[in-house]
Parts: structure tokens; sequence; C-alpha cells
């Protein structure tokens, strides 16, 4: 019986039915509002967490406490949690605070319709409250406000959305959407066009079977299945123009270039977006699946191994007896050829010594802690130690230290030494470098021991001077991880079992157990540390060509002139284009720059360096050095050295806005370049 | 219509039906007319009228204060007329006796020659008194009329008489001649159920009573009410329901009224000697349980005990040396009582 419909109904009836009503509405409202406002704190850390990346945008130094994204997600995380718990209990309040009874809404009702207190009274009457009254005039009071409650239908204001507090949300979802997500991608466009031009220095041979390694590495990810598109598109681009150095080295400094910002830009789209592409790995068949998944465990690609076990155990939900059946009988043939092949692979890593057994060896240290110990990689790791040695004159180029005998007038020490320095900032500055040293492999280090007087000195003499140490902690965490791959084996025999037990409940569980266990751990072959590996060996490319370019600019200074500190301008010049891409232009290009603004032995220092600088195969440096000469002279009609004045200015503005040039020394380059401006 | 009222019991004790919403609507309909009478004797008084017929009803006593001329005399004389009551009226003076309200016993000899002891009753055995200028009188004098107002009885010779209801005594005073008066004892002001304070007429009305006062024919008041109608009425006061929440805001009203309350507003606290007694509660209940009839209404909101907090409550606060410094009224206390003392929250 609806209250509302049957004047007979008792006006605590209606009360109670109208109280309830108000008291949902409230607590709709109180709810929704809560919820409302919780997704707009949700979103405003959210774009506090976003906030390093949007300031980085703006060229703003983000402290490294911030900068820290583990770090910064565990302080979000239980601020976040504060909050939550606050406005739980706030709602909470509200909701308690807004509750009516039936008598506080009889007294609102009457003051709202101007009942003269007729529903409180008749309240009072029929809940036995008001003692000693009449009964017969009671009785009138409650005929009346029975028939006045009637009247007044559900006289219960409609339900309202908390439009503020969904408007908060959505504000702050639009403005937290304008924040970018990602930190600026290094522009490495300019510099690679600027590069274009000029003849590169050769690449060693070292350099350049690196080069091809990292090739090979790209090419291998690229026949990942299901890789999404963007990123099959990076890594071909990247190791296209890898490839293009082979065809023509004289472009090899705009072509590395070019495919470390397509690796990073694959990084960056790996980051945001994730590696694989769901609709693709829905595709691929059972056999497939399971295979891309054990081959993966096998490897160490933890990544595709987890977005393999992820796929499977998504199609376990809806899978039948037969189709579950299907899938663990192709988990197990799966196995037993990888088994098989894994022998195969030993024998041939026993074997011989060629490329491609490098790379299996490379994968039996890390998964066979057996095959860590063989001859051959641990020779490889010996090698390492010799360029470690070299590289120990790179201790000597400590920036600070490098600036101060190029100021005390040895011009091609300074040189040296500024370039030392870019080289100590690059290798102290790169925490990708150091994760990958420690993580790397005896074969590795052999690598980037051979690399030594290039950029990478410190890290190979670190590898070196620890190779003992290196070599058995290597060992060790191969054992480790070897250990991790026999659970995981385990693991998917078990779950191999079970789906053709038709248990998909429990495969799916252990599959998602497994994929998360991978996802965690990472592996050694995983998709984001083959990147990772291929761009380092870019930048280690660079890095080296660069060293080339100003070893050769200052050996021609040097031999051009035969005084001191006449070749300042031209090697600080050449110190700051290598520099500007890869890395800081460092303090030695910055000191070179001082000594000609002193302008003291400015103008013999040109003309002794123009002699040198004319000769056609010494590259870019030396035609920049003549044009500044000139200029330097008084031919101030030369276009030359306006194009140049621009190039330069560009690469040092891209690397003043995109590197981490301290803030200090900004003003100082930018006004350098103003002070040498053309007229 | 008054017939119809007085031959309609409030409730029927045979077949316990109450009264109905007919009844109501007549008893209002009979105060209404009885209001009306009134005022076509007295213009521009119209809340005036209002408050004395509460004081009727409630069988409270009536204080009414103004200046000579307002007709204050007048409204009691046709309040007396218009339902047909027995009407007496004592002027007080500096030298007027108890007895001479009271009445005395008196040495009489009858036709045998033999002396007894006999009483003559004093103006107060009427059922509407007229204590014109009652602060005229001494306090002893005064005092005399305590026992009437309040327990509608004399005792005279050690012999208790009871007067004749309905009874209502109908003070009134004079603010401006204060030169040898002696103003009410606390406790008897108490005992007034409403202090009426008659205006000064506007301009239209002071008008219309030229116009209507100095012709050869003056207006003549109609019986419009017996007294067994009003005896019922004031029954089916005390039968009005007073709900809890609305005690409670009386409650409320009259624990402001002290300055040493929690509630007390800043006014009462700095002006304020004394609050009101419970007995002041008592008269707001009642007086509103009349005002809810008079509204047609068989139940008391807080809104009518809002409607008659100023003349329950003007008298029975007595203000401090302050307020009589500042010229601080006791009606603008009242107004500050009824502003800060907010609804009872249930």
């Amino acid at each position: 019986m609806s209250p509302t419909s049957t004047e007979a109904t008792p006006t605590t009836a209606h009360l109670r039915l109208w109280t309830s009503i108000a008291n949902r509405r409230s607590l709709g409202h109180e709810l929704l509002r809560g919820a409302a406002l919780w997704a707009a704190v949700a979103i405003v850390f959210v774009g506090l967490d976003r906030l390093p990346a949007a300031l980085r945008w703006v060229d703003v130094v983000v402290p490294a406490t911030w900068d820290d994204a583990a770090a910064r997600r565990t302080v979000l995380a239980w601020c976040f949690a504060v909050v939550s718990v606050a406005l739980a209990l706030w709602t909470a309040f509200r909701v308690r605070r807004r509750r009516t009874k039936p008598l506080q809404l009889a007294r609102a009702l009457d003051a709202r319709f101007v009942t003269k207190d007729l529903l409180t009274t008749a309240w009072s009457l029929e809940a036995g409250a008001a003692v000693g009254a009449s009964p017969s005039l009671g009785a009138l009071v409650r005929e009346r406000a029975q028939r006045t409650a009637a009247g007044l239908g559900t006289p219960i204001p409609a339900w309202v959305a908390p439009t503020r507090a969904i408007a908060a949300a959505g504000l702050c979802a639009a403005v937290v959407g304008l924040v970018p997500s990602a930190a600026p991608l290094p522009d490495l466009a300019a510099t690679a066009s600027a590069a274009d031009p000029a003849n590169a220095p050769p690449l060693d041979a070292a350099a350049q079977q690196q080069l091809r390694k990292a090739a090979d590495t790209l090419a291998r990810l690229e026949r990942r299945p299901a890789l999404r598109s963007e990123m099959r598109k990076s890594l071909e681009n990247a190791r296209r123009h890898l490839e293009r150095i082979d065809r023509d080295p004289a472009k090899s400094l705009g072509e590395l270039a070019r495919a470390e910002q397509a690796l990073r830009e694959a990084a960056q789209a790996a980051e945001r977006e994730g590696v694989f592409d769901p609709k693709e790995l829905a595709k691929l068949d059972a056999a497939t699946l399971a295979r891309e998944m054990v081959e993966a465990l096998e490897r160490g690609d933890t990544d595709t191994a987890a977005a393999m076990a992820d796929e499977i155990a998504r199609r376990t939900h809806d899978a039948g007896d037969e189709e579950l059946a299907e899938l663990g009988r192709a988990l197990d043939r799966s196995m037993r050829s990888t088994e098989s092949g894994d022998n195969a692979s030993r024998e041939a890593g026993g074997s011989g010594a060629s490329d491609e057994r490098g790379e299996t060896g490379e994968r039996g240290e890390t998964g066979e802690p057996g095959e860590a110990g063989k001859p051959g990689e641990a020779g490889k790791a010996g090698e390492a130690g010799k360029p470690g040695e070299a590289g120990k004159p790179g201790d000597a180029g400590k920036p600070e230290e490098a600036g101060k005998p190029g100021d005390a007038g040895k011009p091609g020490d300074a040189g040296e030494r500024g370039d030392a320095g870019e080289r100590g900032d690059a290798s102290g500055a790169s925490s990708e470098r150091s994760t990958s040293g420690k993580q790397s492999e005896p074969g590795q280090s052999g690598e980037r021991g051979r690399s030594g007087g290039s950029s990478e000195r410190g890290t190979s003499r670190d590898n070196g001077a620890k190779s003992g140490e290196a070599g058995s902690s290597d060992r060790t965490a191969g054992r480790g991880e070897a250990e991790r791959r026999a659970k995981w084996r385990n693991s998917t025999e078990g779950l191999a079992e079970k789906l053709r037990r038709g248990e998909s409940g429990g495969a799916r569980s252990d599959l998602e157990e497994l994929a998360e266990k991978m996802r965690r751990r990472g592996g050694s072959g995983s998709f984001g540390r083959e990147m990772d590996r291929a761009l380092d060996d870019i930048r280690r490319a660079r890095s080296r060509q660069f060293d080339e370019m100003n070893r050769e600019a200052e050996s021609a200074d040097g031999e051009g002139s035969g005084e001191e500190g006449k070749d300042k301008r031209g090697s600080s010049r050449l110190r700051v284009r290598p520099g500007s891409p890869g890395g800081k232009p460092g303090p030695g290009g910055g000191r070179g720059a001082d000594g000609y603004d002193d302008g003291k032995t400015a103008p013999e220092v040109t003309r002794g360096a123009a002699e040198q600088v004319d000769t056609p195969s010494a590259g870019p440096a030396r035609g920049a050095v003549r044009h500044i000469r000139g200029y330097a002279e008084g031919r101030r009609s030369g276009t030359e050295y306006r194009d140049i004045h621009q190039d330069y200015q560009e690469i040092a503005e891209s690397a003043v806005r995109r590197e981490q040039i301290p803030l200090t020394r900004r003003d100082y380059i930018r006004n350098y370049f103003e002070a040498v401006r053309p007229d | 219509m008054n017939t119809a009222i007085s031959s309609v019991p409030v409730a029927n004790p045979a077949t316990g039906v109450g009264p109905t919403e007919d009844l109501i609507s007549r008893a209002q309909d009979a105060l209404g007319a009885l209001k009306a009478e009134i005022e076509k004797r007295l213009y521009g008084q119209s809340s005036l009228v209002l408050q004395a017929i509460i004081g009727l009803l409630t069988r409270g006593n009536l204080l009414v204060e103004g200046q000579p001329g307002l007709g204050k005399t007048l409204l009691v004389k046709v309040m007396a007329e218009a339902i047909d009551l027995e009407f007496s009226r004592v002027q007080f003076t500096p030298d007027l006796m108890p007895a001479d309200i009271t009445g005395s016993q008196t040495l009489v000899h009858d036709e045998h020659g033999r002396a007894r002891l006999d009483f003559r009753p004093g103006p107060i055995f009427a059922n509407l008194v007229l204590a014109d200028e009652v602060n005229r009188a001494t306090p002893k004098t005064q005092s005399a009329l305590l026992e009437a107002m309040q327990e509608h009885a004399v005792t005279v010779g050690g012999v208790r008489r009871a007067l004749a209801e309905p009874f209502l005594v109908a003070a009134t005073q004079n603010p401006i001649e204060m030169e040898g008066t002696y103003p009410l004892p606390e406790a008897q002001l108490d005992r007034f159920l409403l202090k009426l304070e008659v205006a000064f007429p506007s301009f239209a009305d002071l008008r219309e009573i030229g116009m209507r006062t100095t012709g050869r024919s003056e207006e003549t008041t109609t019986k419009v009410m017996d007294r067994q109608t009003l005896l019922s009425l004031q029954d089916l006061v005390r039968d009005i329901v007073v709900a809890p929440h609305v005690a409670e805001f009386a409650a409320a009203l009259t624990m402001a009224t002290h300055p040493e309350s929690a509630n007390a507003p800043s006014d009462v606290r700095r002006f304020v000697r004394y609050g009101a007694s419970p007995r002041a509660m008592q008269a707001l209940i009642l007086a509103g349980r009349a005002y809810a009839l008079l509204c047609g209404r068989t139940w008391v909101a807080e809104d009518d005990i809002r409607a008659i907090a100023h003349p329950v409550l003007r008298h029975r606060m007595i203000p401090s040396f302050d307020a009589k410094l500042e010229g601080v009224t006791n009606n603008r206390l009242v107004d500050a009582l009824i502003a800060s003392v907010p609804n009872v929250a249930t």
C-alpha cells in the first residue's frame, strides 16, 4: 500500500516513506559526490606523477628525488591513500549529517508548506509523544494532517547530481590530460641534418661490427610476433639507418643519430602502450603461442613470454576441453622441441667461435650456468681487460681537471682533456650504460673493452678492473637466472598438464602468476633489454666518432701552428659540435671559447689553423675553421661563416634545450654565440 | 450564532464523540463576531482587542497600560457588554481600602430588632472587574486583588467566598503620571496573564473616532455571546493540542529570559535583572492555545507562541538599571528573545 495514495494512511507512514526516499537520494548524492571528488584527487595525483615529464618540456630542472619514478610513485601512493581515507571519512560524515529523521522532515515540510506545525503535531500525536492531549481534538489534528499529507504527493526534492564535484573531476581530467605523460625525446633530427653534408670520420672495425650486431638484434626483435605496428616500424627504421652506414660510411654521423632517435621513440612507445598488440596476439594460433612462449622463456625474453602467457590465459576463459587439451599439447611439443634445440645449441657453442655462436653463447651464459664457464666466453672477458687499461687516460678526463690545463695554454691537452671530460660526463651520467655494464655478460664486456679510447673508456676500465669479480658475479647471476628459468619451465610443464586435463581455472591462474612473475623479474633477453643494448651500441659508436673527429681536428690544428693556444678556437668549435647531439658540450668547449674571447692570440691562431683545415680530407671541421678564420680576418661578406654560425648555434641551442646543460652554463653558451654572431 | 455555540457541548460524554471541525469553525465565528463587536466601539485597536479576548478565553487577568484617553476603560466595558457579563469598576485611589474592593460585614438589625453581621459584597463580586489606575492605591489595597485574581475567591471575616465564573480582572495603569503612585510589586505583576499596551491610534483611526463618537447617536454594543458560551470556549481552549516541540519552545523562551541562562541573548544578559517565572511559560502555552483557536486551529504552533510572547513576557522581566539608563524597553528584549531562540531541534 502506498501511503501517498490513501488518505487514511497515518501521517507517520507518509513521513517514514518520505524520510526513506530523502535519505536514499541524499546517500546517492553524497556517494556520487565522494566518488567524483575521489576521481578528481586520483587525476590530480596522476598529474603530479606526470609533472616531472611535463617540467622537462619547459626545461625546468626536476629534483632528483622527484625524478625517481619508483620513489615518486611510492610517495604519491601513500598520499593518495591518506587522501582517499580522509575523503571516505568526510563523505561518511556528510551522509550522517544529511541523514534526516521523520520528525525533522515533518518540521521542514511544515515550514515549506506553511502548515503551522500540523505534520509535526500529528507525528507527535501518532507517536504518543503529546501526553495529555485531548483525544477528540487530537483526532481532528490527525485527520487533517492525513488529508494534508495525502495532498502533498511526494514532497521530497528531486535527486540532484553533485554537479560541482563532477565538474571538478572533469576539469582535473581536462587539465591533467594536457600534461604530457612522457618527457620529450631529445630531438636528434637537427643533429642528423646538420651532420649530413659533412663527411663523417670512418668508423673503426670494432664499431662497425658492433653496429652490425645491433642491426641484427633489431632485425630479430622485428620478427617477434604480434608486435605493435608502430613499434615494428620504429625498429625497422632504426635497423635501416644502421644498414645504410655500411653502404655510405660518410653519412654515418647522421644515420647514427636517426637510428638513435628511432630507437628512443620505440622505447617510449613501448613504455606508453606496451610492445605487443592484443589484436595481433589474438590472431596467433595455439601452437604459435605455445612455441613463442616457451622459446621466449628459454632465451630469457620475459616480455614476450609474459605477453604470450597472458594471451593463453585469456583464451582459457572460454576454451572447451578440446581446446585446452590442444593448448597443453602445443606447450608440450614446444618444450620438447626447445629442449632438443638447446642441446644442439650447446653442442654448437662448444665447437666454434663464429658470430652466431657468440650470440648463442651469450644466451647460454644468461640461461645455462654451464655455458657461462666455457673457455671461448672467458676469453672474450679477458680481452675486455686490455682496453680497460687503455682507458686509464680517461680517468684524467674529469671535466674540471681537463679545463684547467686548457686555460694554462696547452691547446692540444685542453682539447683532449675537454673531450675526455665530455666522455666522462657521458659515461658517468648515463645510468643506462652503467646498468647494462652491471648486467653484462663477459662477451659484452669484451666488446666494450675493445672500444677502449672511445667515450666508453671509463666504463670499460671499470669492467676490466673488476673483471674477476664481474666474472664470478655474472656467473652467480647467470646461475640464478638459470634457476628461475628452470622454475618457469617446471611451471610451464605443470600448466601444460593442467590444460591437458581441462583444468582451465588452475591453468589460467598459473599462467597469470607466471606472466606477473616474468614481468616483475625481467630477463636478460627481454625485449626492453635487447633494445637498450642496441641503443647502447649506437651511442657508443657515435661517441667514438666524435672522439675521432676531435682527435683529427686537434692533430691538424697542432701540426699547422705549433703555437700555444692557437687552435683553441678551432678545437673548441669541434668539440661543441659532437657534444651537442649525444651528450653535453662539456667544459672543454667552454674553456676554448674563453681563450678566444680574450682576443690576445686569436688572429695568429686562426691563421695557423687555416693551412691545415683546407685539406680536402680533413672533413667538415677544417672547412669550418677556414671560414671562421676568414671571418676573423675581416672577410665579413662570406656567407659561409653565417651558415656555419647558424648551424652551430642551432646545434648548441638544441643541446641547451634538450640536454642536461647546467642552468648556470646555458646563458654562458648563448652569450658566446651572440658574441660571435656575424654582422 | 452565540446560541449555537452555547448549545453544543465540547465533548459528548455519552457517545464519546469529540468536537467536530464544524464546532471549531463555529467557535471561530463566534470569537470573530465578539472581536468585531468590540472593535465597533474601539477603533484601530485590533491587536489590543485580540489580546483582551485571549485573556477572556484563558481565564487570565489583564493589565492594560496606556496614556489617558486611549480607551482602556472602554475596552473592558464594551467587552462586558458584548458577552453580557456583570461588570464593575473600581477607581483606585490612595485612600481606597481593601474592604472597599472585597466587601465587608456590616451590623444590621432585623424586623425583630436583633442585630446581626451581614456581608455586603464589594465590586470584586462581578464577572469583569475593572481596576482603574490600579497603581494609585496603596500596596495593601492592591494586594486585596491577589486572592481574587489567582483563586477566583475572596476571604472576608474568615469566610471564603467564591467569585462567579467567568471572572476576570482588568487593571489599568497610566505610565506617565507616576507621581504619588505605587508601582505594582513583581508578585502581583506575575499574576496578570497579559499586559496589554494601548497604542496611540493612527491618523485614520483618530479621524474615525472623531466622526463616530461626537454625534447625537453613539454606537451601542450588542450582546454577541453569553456566559455559557464563553465558559465552553474556555474549556475548548484547554483542549487545544500542544505538541512537545511547542512546549519545548515555550520553555526555551522562558529560560532565555534569565540573564544567567546559557541561551540568553546578549541584550537579556545585560539589561534584565530577573527573568520570567514558570508561570510565564504556562501563560505562553495557554495564550498560545487561545490564539490557535482564534486562528481556527485545534493545535498550537510555535508561531502562536511567538505571536503572544510580547504581552505574556513584557511585564515579567525585571529590567536592570542599565536598561532604564539606556531606555531599553521590555518589548525590545522580547524581540531579542524571539530572534535568539531557534526552532526546537528534534
